[in-house]
């Protein structure tokens, strides 16, 4: 699997796209009037509650691979597995170019409620409301999760699938915490750039997941083993 | 089934016999299951969203504790702790287990205590399962956190828990949206009245609202009842009533009805009826018995659900003696426990009711009445549609095209057969009742007026015996008609004109001819309805002339003339036996019995007289168009309640058998679980994303001209036409709305 480290630097740079999307909500939670360490809680609570649940996703689709890759020939479902996952990073790396795949979930029932239950919860004062809604945060539909999330599929273990996220959560934790506890933001030419800095990362993580399914393939059997040990 | 039997206060699924009592903001409110409590509670009324934060906030901190309890234990799984980690390994199983302790009072509390009271009627429920195996592998881990047992399983609590609650809360809003398109229908008596009174503005419920108190209207309001327009000026969305897609103008003066809603105007209307009393009140309790009547393929899943809950318990029992005999402790409580989750028949509820459901709201949105399930899932299963000829074939309204007398005045006859005919809904009464005001006739009403059915009216006028109706009527009463008059009946009748005969003394006086013209939209709506492998039939109690040029000019395949309607029921009755299915297409009031005795009885145009019709199936207007789509609609419902039920049985039965052999974990038999129940619930709102019930029937294969140009096209090739052509131009829909209007006279409506 890829080294963890690189995961963690693409989270980071993929945080740009955080910025736009998700920090709004950072900024939503209310700043308690009480002390000052008990923001800092609230903010901690919410980007735990948002990083448990990439490291549950990326343990369900680490799980996922693991049972798809269980089946057939060693290494052959492996190897589909990468592509398919590669052309899903891939796709979702076009997502931040603007080339956006028709997707709506608007008519999904419960969502409506759920959107409406959930902002309570960044009103509410304390800790434990940030942290619920870090959960539900964590699920929202996003390209880079979900790039990241078919990454953790590759992998074809659950283990290496939970590192993965995890090392993609803690990734983006500094800029949220930052955007949170002191506002710090970016301007939107500054965005632009970074969203393009997000894609590309992507982009060239997807095209190496694919080449490492596709090259073990077309190379004959037995041969491509060490292919797969690589970065 | 008791009627009187409660409807969930989330999805308006009856609660049934094992409903939930819970208490929202103060409330008692009666509920069909533990989601739907869930849900409501989220959903709630304004000033309930500190509820709905705090089911989100259980949710997700329940959810943290579980994720983490999951990819703590995967750590414990997978990594070989060597003996001197052994105190790593205590650690985190300890931490585990505290993680999993605060989910259990969460997200467990609610549904042990749901479980608790189920058992202690003597019932099984989907909450009992879980209930049962979450607490079972709660309690196996920390025994085993106490050393007495061998691995911990808080993930298999904490998962089981948090699935079962996403997907009951998930099950819950689906059936809400369902139920969405039914509310405007059910709040009639409840729905908050803004009357007008010395005092200024008081908002009071539907049903305390008394006649000629003045009630405001505000822009996009639903009207809350009957009434007439005192000030302002609006359009009036009636489809509900009427069917009529189209908004209608309206202003001072302008009747408006109860559950029509209001365009961009301000109204101000005087009370004519309130609550209980309108006609939206009356949808509303047919729409809530329907839903309270079950369908053949629900009745079924009750059954069967009732056997294989307690069955699951045994064979579950069963593998946990099998497992504890051949494998550890933990292989028989895991088998055991996989297989009660899978067992869950949390997938069959939506599955038997949410299409059915979804169907008959879709219906009600357009102003058809479903009055129950199983009228929708017959109407699917129909081989026959048999039709009734006047009113429902043709426009029903028919003209007099010829008087005939012998003595008296031909003006005089016209009077006194009008006089009878004042107390009958008939439509030739009608078109009788409505030449004698055109000619100046003046109607006396006859008094003890009886109805023989589909024959004719007797009474008394002056002391004396009069009568009106078709020859054969008088022929049973042994009333002849002088010679004269009966040849030129001989006349009229070959030009396939209907005959109406008036007596008086046992001696028929006058004879009246009147000329029907069929929809324009037959034609089409019958080829349709072959093109859907439906056979067709009339019966009619009309003279075989008429009957006959209309049955082949429709291209029928099979007719019959001149029947009474307990000979039509006989047929009907017949038919079903022999062939199949049958359903019947009717004007409601007249063709009542055999729209009741067939297997569908489906009335045209009935909506406003509904508490009078006892057919299944109800329109608003009497348009033909409504029909293939009707077909459509039950069919459709029909194959998704299947597909789902099939789908759900046999993911129980096959996930059980798994289970049971050993090849589920219980944390895999709820993420079954779960997705089985997205699945189904899926499938159903399919039927709502359809685009033929998405949008407003508009005749499948029909031109969408061809639905609107319904009230105005002059008869076209494929329509026919029988005497005068003045019927053409007195379109159906067009009275049924001047009906409406109240514009007949009030001896009509006394009957």
């Amino acid at each position: 699997m890829t080294n963890p480290l690189w995961i963690a630097a693409a989270g980071a740079a993929g945080s740009f796209h955080c910025l736009g999307m998700c920090s709004a909500f950072a900024l939503a939670l209310a700043p308690s009037r009480g002390a000052r360490w008990k923001t800092v809680g609230r903010h901690l609570a919410y980007n735990s509650g948002r990083v448990t649940s990439y490291c549950f996703l990326g343990l369900a689709a680490g799980t996922i691979g693991q049972a798809a890759a269980a089946g057939g020939p060693i290494g052959l479902l492996q190897r589909a597995l990468a592509i398919v996952s590669g052309i899903l990073m891939t796709v979702m790396a076009l997502q931040f170019f603007g080339y956006r795949v028709p997707l709506s979930l608007s008519s999904a029932p419960g969502l409506g409620s759920l959107l409406r239950g959930v902002r309570g919860l960044l009103r509410a004062p304390g800790i434990p409301p940030p942290l619920a809604f870090g959960v539900f945060n964590g699920f929202l539909p996003c390209p880079l999760v979900y790039a990241f999330v078919a990454q953790a599929l590759a992998t074809g273990s659950a283990a290496r699938g939970l590192l993965t996220m995890i090392a993609f959560g803690l990734g983006t934790f500094p800029a949220m915490l930052l955007v949170g506890l002191v506002g710090w933001g970016v301007t939107p030419g500054w965005r632009v750039w970074g969203l393009r800095l997000a894609g590309t990362v992507i982009l060239i993580f997807g095209l190496i997941t694919i080449a490492r399914g596709a090259i073990a393939i077309s190379s004959a059997d037995g041969h491509a083993g060490h292919l797969m040990a690589m970065p | 089934m008791a009627l009187s039997e409660e409807l969930c206060a989330h999805c308006l699924v009856p609660a049934g016999a094992s409903a939930y009592h819970g208490t929202v903001a103060g409330c008692d409110h009666v509920f069909c299951c533990f989601g739907c409590f869930l849900a409501f509670r989220v959903h709630g009324e304004a000033g309930e969203e500190a509820d709905a934060t705090l089911f989100f906030l259980r949710l997700g901190v329940g959810a943290f504790l579980g994720m983490n309890v999951m990819i703590l234990s995967l750590l414990l799984y997978s990594h070989d702790f060597s003996r001197d980690q052994d105190h790593i390994r205590r650690g985190i199983e300890i931490l585990v287990g505290v993680l999993a302790t605060p989910v259990m009072l969460v997200l467990g509390a609610p549904l042990i205590r749901d479980a608790w009271r189920a058992g202690r009627r003597g019932q099984i429920t989907a909450e009992t399962m879980i209930a049962v195996s979450s607490v079972a592998a709660y309690g196996y881990s920390v025994a085993a956190l106490f050393g007495l047992l061998d691995h911990i399983y808080f993930d298999t609590a904490t998962m089981l828990l948090l699935l079962f609650t996403v997907g009951r809360y998930l099950d819950a809003t689906a059936r809400a949206r369902a139920a969405r398109n039914l509310a405007p229908l059910l709040e009639a008596e409840i729905a908050s009245v803004r009357t007008l009174t010395s005092d200024g503005e008081v908002t009071k419920r539907a049903r305390d609202v008394a006649v000629g108190e003045l009630v405001r209207v505000l822009a996009g309001e639903r009207i809350p009842v009957d009434g007439e327009i005192v000030v302002g000026n609006s359009t009036v969305d009636q489809s509900l009533v009427t069917g009529e897609p189209e908004p209608i103008p309206k202003g001072p003066g302008d009747v408006v009805f109860a559950g029509t809603a209001n365009g961009d105007g301000i109204l101000l209307a005087r009370t004519s009826a309130s609550g209980a009393a309108t006609h939206w009140a009356a949808i509303g309790r047919a729409v809530r018995e329907a839903l309270e009547r079950r369908s053949r393929l629900q009745t079924l899943h009750d059954r069967i659900a009732t056997y294989f809950l307690p069955l699951v318990v045994l064979v579950a029992a069963g593998a946990a003696v099998y497992w504890g005999r051949h494998g550890s402790v933990w292989t028989a409580t895991s088998a055991a426990l996989a297989t009660l989750v899978v067992a869950c028949p949390c997938a069959l509820g939506p599955a038997a009711y949410l299409a059915s459901f979804l169907g008959i709201g879709i219906a009600a949105r357009r102003g058809i009445v479903i009055r129950s399930t199983r009228a929708l899932q017959d109407l699917a299963t129909s081989r026959w549609m048999v039709f009734d000829k006047t009113g429902c074939l043709t426009r029903g309204t028919p003209t007099l095209v010829a008087v005939a007398a012998e003595q008296a005045p031909e003006a005089a006859i016209l009077g006194h057969a009008a006089g009878l005919a004042l107390a009958s809904d008939h439509p030739f009464s009608r078109a009788l009742v409505e030449a004698a005001r055109e000619r100046g006739a003046v109607a006396v009403p006859a008094t003890e007026v009886r109805t023989v059915r589909g024959q004719g009216l007797l009474g008394q006028r002056d002391g004396m015996a009069v009568a009106l109706g078709s020859a054969r009527f008088f022929s049973e009463l042994g009333w002849r008609p002088p010679s004269q008059l009966g040849a030129r009946a001989g006349v009229l009748e070959s030009s396939a004109n209907s005959l109406v005969f008036y007596g008086q003394e046992g001696r028929i006086e006058g004879l009246f001819a009147f000329a029907d013209t069929l929809k324009p939209e037959a034609a089409e709506v019958l080829q349709s309805l072959r093109s859907r492998g439906l056979r067709t039939m009339v019966l009619s109690g009309d003279r075989t002339a008429a009957v006959r040029l209309a049955a082949e000019s429709l291209a029928f395949e099979r007719w019959r003339a001149e029947i009474s309607p307990e000979e039509k029921l006989a047929v009907v009755r017949q038919l079903s036996a022999s062939e199949g299915e049958v359903a019947m297409v009717g004007d409601g009031l007249n063709d009542a019995p055999v729209l009741a005795g067939a297997g569908v009885g489906i009335a045209l145009g009935s909506g406003t007289e509904l508490a009078r019709t006892s057919a299944d199936i109800v329109t608003a207007d009497t348009s033909l168009l409504v029909l293939p789509w009707l077909v459509d609609l039950g069919r459709s419902v029909r194959r998704k309640t299947a597909i789902s039920l099939l789908w759900a049985f046999g993911y129980n039965i096959g996930g059980v058998a798994l289970a049971a052999s050993g090849y589920l974990t219980p944390v895999l038999a709820a993420a079954l679980m779960a997705a089985s129940s997205i699945l189904v619930i899926g499938n159903a709102l399919g039927l709502e994303g359809h685009k033929e019930f998405g949008a407003l029937p508009s005749g499948s294969g029909a031109k969408p001209g061809v639905a609107q140009t319904g009230l105005s096209m002059p008869t076209d090739g494929t329509a026919w036409q029988l005497g005068s052509a003045s019927a053409a131009t007195s379109p159906k829909s067009a009275t049924v709305r001047s009906r409406l209007r109240d514009a007949r006279p009030p001896e009509f409506r006394a009957r």
